[in-house]
C-alpha cells in the first residue's frame, strides 16, 4: 500500500468531496442533457425530413384566423400541383370547436396554446380516413416514416389540426352520411372562422383535407383534386406544373403571393429544412462552447478548492514529506483526488443528464416516435458522452495539477520549524 | 568497537539574509561542523536560540542539504550536489525517524494510522504495518490507555503527552538508523517531559537506537551519553555541562 491510497480520502472533508463532485456532476449533467436533446432533435427532425424527400413543400406564416377560410379556399386551386404540400400556420393560442350543424351538439373542442400547422384543402374533396390509416400502417410496416407523424414531429410548437386523433373523435359520433359539422377556429382577440364539414359514407367529406408529402399521392391523387372541365381537361386556373420542375417553388410562391394576405411570410420548406440543419449546427456549436465553458468552470472550481485545501494542509504535506513521502506520492494523492472527483461527478452527471432528458425533453415526441417507429425512448450519444467525461477528467486533472505544483514546493524543514 | 551511524565532515550551511537573491548577503549558520555518532548512542545538542541547532538537525534528518561538507548516514553519503530529492526522500523514509517539538500528528488520522505512516510510505502492506504500529504503541503506552481505545482516537482527543508518545512511536516504527528529536519535550509540562524523555532513554536501550536530540533542558542533556554545544556555527563536545550562556 502506498501513502497516496492511504491518505487521499482524508485530504478533503466529506463536504468538499460532495461539493466538488456535485459541481462537476452538474456540468456533466447539463452537457449530457444538451447533447441528448440535440441528438434527439437531430434524429427525429432532420432525418425524418430528409427521409421524406419532398419535392416541394411550401410553408407560410402568420395566417390570421379571420383569413383562414378565405385563404384556404383561395389556395385550394393550387392543390393541382402534384407532389406539393402547402401548409399554413396560425399563431396561437386558438381554440377549435366542431359542432354538429344539424343538432347543435358539440363534437370536439380543443384549446391550443401554440402555433397551429395545417394543410391546404380542397372544398368538396373527400379524404378516406381508413385509407390514410391503412397507408400509415403500411408505411410503418415497411419501416418508412409516417408522413403525418413527421409533420407532428416537426416541432412541439406545431400541431396538425386535422389529424387522426381529431377525426377519430368526431367520426364515431357522426351519422354514416349526411351529417354537417361546423368547425370554428377562434383566437384570443375574438376573430373566428367557421368551415363546413360533411360526412359521406364512411368518409369525412370536409372542405378540409390532408395534403401530405409526395407519398400521399396514394390517397391524394392529382386527378381527384384537380378541377377538370367536361372534356377532361384541367381548368385553366389550376397550375399544371410538371414534377421536379426547378421553377415550381418560385411559381407557386408567386401564385400564393397573389392569394395570401399581404405581409404573409412565405417560406419554401426545403429552405426551412436547411434552416433546421443550420440550427442543429448552431446548437451543436453552442453545446461545444457550453461544454468548454462549463467544464472549464468545474476545473477552475476544483483548482480553487484544492488550492485552498493545499494551503490549509501544507503542514500535513510537510509532515508526510519529512517522513519520506516522495514528490510522486504527493502528486499521486492529489491526482487521485482529482480523478475521483471527476469519476463521481461524471457518473452522477451522466445519470442525471440522461434521466432529465428522458423526463423533461419532449416526452410527447419521444412517446410518439417510440410508438410509430419502435425507437428506444432515449438516445444516448455514447461518443459525445465519452468526450464530455474525458473533458471532465482532463479539466479536473488540470485543476489538480496546478495546486500540486505548489504542494511540491513545500519545504518541510522550513514549514515544520515555523510551526 | 561500535560503528558510526552518522559521520559529518565540515558541514556548512548558509542562508540568504534577504529574500531577494540578488542582494547576495548570507548568514553563515554552520561553519564547518564535524560530528560522529556511534550506533546506540544518545547525544544531545545544546546552545542558545538561533545558533543553528535545528538547522544541524535538519541536515542530519536529510530535510535539507549542506552548502558544503558531507554527511554519511549508515554508510550512505549525502552531499548537496550528488544527492537528488528522490534519493533524499528514500533515505529519509528508511534511515531517519523524526520527533518534533510539536507532535505534528496528522489530525485526520487516528493514533494508529499516524504511527503506520512511515511504514505506508515504505509501501509496506497495510496489515503488516498495522501489526508493527500496534507493537510500537504497546511499547510506549500503558495497558489501560490501550484498553481505553487510544489507538482509534484522533490526536485532538488525546493529551499532549500521549500525542508526543505517539509521535515517538511513529519515529521508531520503521526501525530507522537514526532518530532525530528536535526539542521533543519543549511543549510539555515537567512531569510529562520527564516521562517522554525516559521513553527515549528506554528506546535507546531496548532497541539500541541512535538518537540525537536538541534540548534546552540541561538536566535532560546531562542524562544523555554525549552532549554537544553549538556556538558560533561550530560544534564542540561538552565535558562538564552547565547552563547555556
Amino acid at each position: 500500500m502506498n501513502i497516496g491510497s492511504f491518505y487521499y480520502r482524508r485530504l478533503l472533508s466529506r463536504r468538499q468531496w460532495t461539493l466538488l463532485s456535485a459541481g462537476v456532476g452538474i456540468s456533466v449533467a447539463a452537457l449530457v442533457y444538451s447533447l441528448i436533446s440535440i441528438t434527439d432533435y437531430e434524429q427525429s427532425i432532420v432525418l425524418a425530413i430528409t427521409n421524406a424527400k419532398p419535392h416541394i413543400r411550401i410553408f407560410f406564416h402568420e395566417l390570421p384566423v379571420d383569413q383562414f377560410a378565405l385563404t384556404s379556399k383561395s389556395i385550394s386551386s393550387l392543390l393541382a400541383i402534384r407532389c406539393c404540400t402547402i401548409a399554413y400556420r396560425i399563431p396561437g393560442p386558438i381554440s377549435i370547436t366542431v359542432r354538429n350543424a344539424d343538432t347543435g351538439q358539440n363534437m370536439y373542442s380543443e384549446a391550443i396554446n401554440s402555433e397551429v400547422v395545417g394543410y391546404c384543402f380542397k372544398p368538396g374533396h373527400a379524404i378516406p380516413i381508413d385509407l390514410h390509416t391503412v397507408y400509415s400502417k403500411a408505411c410503418r410496416t415497411r419501416g418508412e416514416m409516417d408522413p403525418l407523424a413527421i409533420m407532428q414531429d416537426y416541432s412541439t410548437r406545431h400541431r396538425v389540426i386535422i389529424d387522426e386523433d381529431m377525426l377519430d373523435k368526431i367520426l364515431p359520433m357522426a351519422m354514416p352520411s349526411g351529417d354537417n359539422f361546423m368547425m370554428t377556429i377562434s383566437d384570443l382577440s375574438g376573430n373566428s372562422n367557421t368551415i363546413a364539414v360533411t360526412t359521406a359514407g364512411s368518409y369525412l367529406v370536409p372542405p378540409i383535407g390532408v395534403m401530405g408529402v409526395e407519398q400521399h399521392s396514394v390517397y391524394v391523387r392529382i386527378e381527384d383534386i384537380q378541377p377538370h372541365d367536361q372534356s377532361g381537361k384541367p381548368l385553366a386556373n389550376c397550375l399544371d406544373i410538371q414534377l421536379n420542375n426547378p421553377t415550381l417553388d418560385r411559381r407557386v410562391r408567386d401564385q400564393l403571393r397573389k392569394l395570401l394576405p399581404p405581409n404573409t411570410r412565405i417560406e419554401i420548406w426545403s429552405e426551412r429544412d436547411q434552416d433546421s440543419i443550420a440550427f442543429i449546427d448552431t446548437l451543436r456549436t453552442a453545446c461545444l462552447w457550453g461544454a468548454a465553458i462549463l467544464i472549464s468552470l468545474s476545473g477552475i472550481c476544483v483548482y480553487y478548492v484544492l488550492s485552498m485545501v493545499i494551503e490549509d494542509k501544507r503542514k500535513q504535506i510537510a509532515i508526510l514529506m519529512a517522513h519520506g513521502a516522495s514528490d510522486a506520492s504527493i502528486r499521486y494523492i492529489l491526482l487521485r483526488c482529482g480523478c475521483i472527483i471527476a469519476a463521481l461527478g461524471s457518473m452522477a452527471g451522466v445519470l442525471c443528464g440522461a434521466t432529465a432528458a428522458y423526463v423533461f425533453h419532449d416526452s410527447q415526441q419521444r412517446l410518439m416516435r417510440s410508438f410509430y417507429y419502435s425507437e428506444s425512448a432515449v438516445h444516448i450519444p455514447c461518443g459525445g458522452v465519452v468526450v464530455i467525461v474525458s473533458l471532465a477528467f482532463i479539466s479536473c486533472i488540470i485543476g489538480v495539477w496546478l495546486p500540486c505544483r505548489s504542494a511540491l514546493k513545500i519545504q518541510p524543514a522550513i514549514l515544520i520549524r515555523s510551526e | 568497537m561500535k560503528r558510526n551511524i552518522v559521520r559529518c565532515t565540515g558541514l556548512h550551511k548558509r542562508y540568504p539574509l534577504h529574500a531577494s537573491a540578488s542582494v547576495g548577503e548570507e548568514l553563515n549558520v554552520l561553519k564547518g561542523v564535524d560530528l560522529d555518532l556511534s550506533e546506540g548512542s544518545f547525544s544531545s545538542i545544546v546552545g542558545v536560540s538561533g545558533c543553528g541547532k535545528s538547522t544541524l538537525l535538519n541536515l542530519l534528518g536529510l530535510l535539507d542539504t549542506p552548502n558544503q561538507g558531507e554527511i554519511e548516514i549508515d554508510g550512505v553519503s549525502i552531499t548537496a550536489n550528488s544527492t537528488t530529492k528522490a534519493q533524499l526522500c528514500y533515505y529519509r523514509s528508511r534511515k531517519i525517524g523524526f520527533v518534533f517539538q510539536s507532535h505534528h500528528l496528522l489530525p485526520e488520522l487516528t493514533i494508529l494510522q499516524n504511527v503506520m505512516i512511515p511504514l505506508i510510505i515504505q509501501n509496506q502492506k497495510r496489515h503488516a504495518a498495522c501489526i508493527m504500529a500496534k507493537e510500537c504503541i504497546g511499547m510506549l503506552f500503558k495497558e489501560d490507555e490501550i484498553a481505553s481505545g487510544i489507538m482509534d482516537r484522533t490526536p485532538d482527543s488525546v493529551s499532549g503527552g500521549q500525542c508526543q508518545r505517539a509521535a515517538i512511536a511513529r519515529a521508531i516504527v520503521a526501525s530507522p538508523s537514526l532518530i532525530v528529536a528536535d526539542e521533543p519535550t519543549g511543549n510539555l509540562d515537567e512531569n510529562t517531559a520527564n516521562e517522554v524523555f525516559t521513553i527515549l532513554l528506554q528506546i535507546q536501550k531496548k532497541r539500541n537506537a541512535t538518537i540525537i536530540m536538541v534540548t534546552h533542558n540541561p538536566d535532560q542533556a546531562s542524562r544523555t551519553d554525549v552532549v554537544y554545544r553549538l556556538h558560533n556555527g561550530l560544534l564542540s563536545r561538552e565535558s562538564n555541562l552547565c547552563s547555556p550562556p
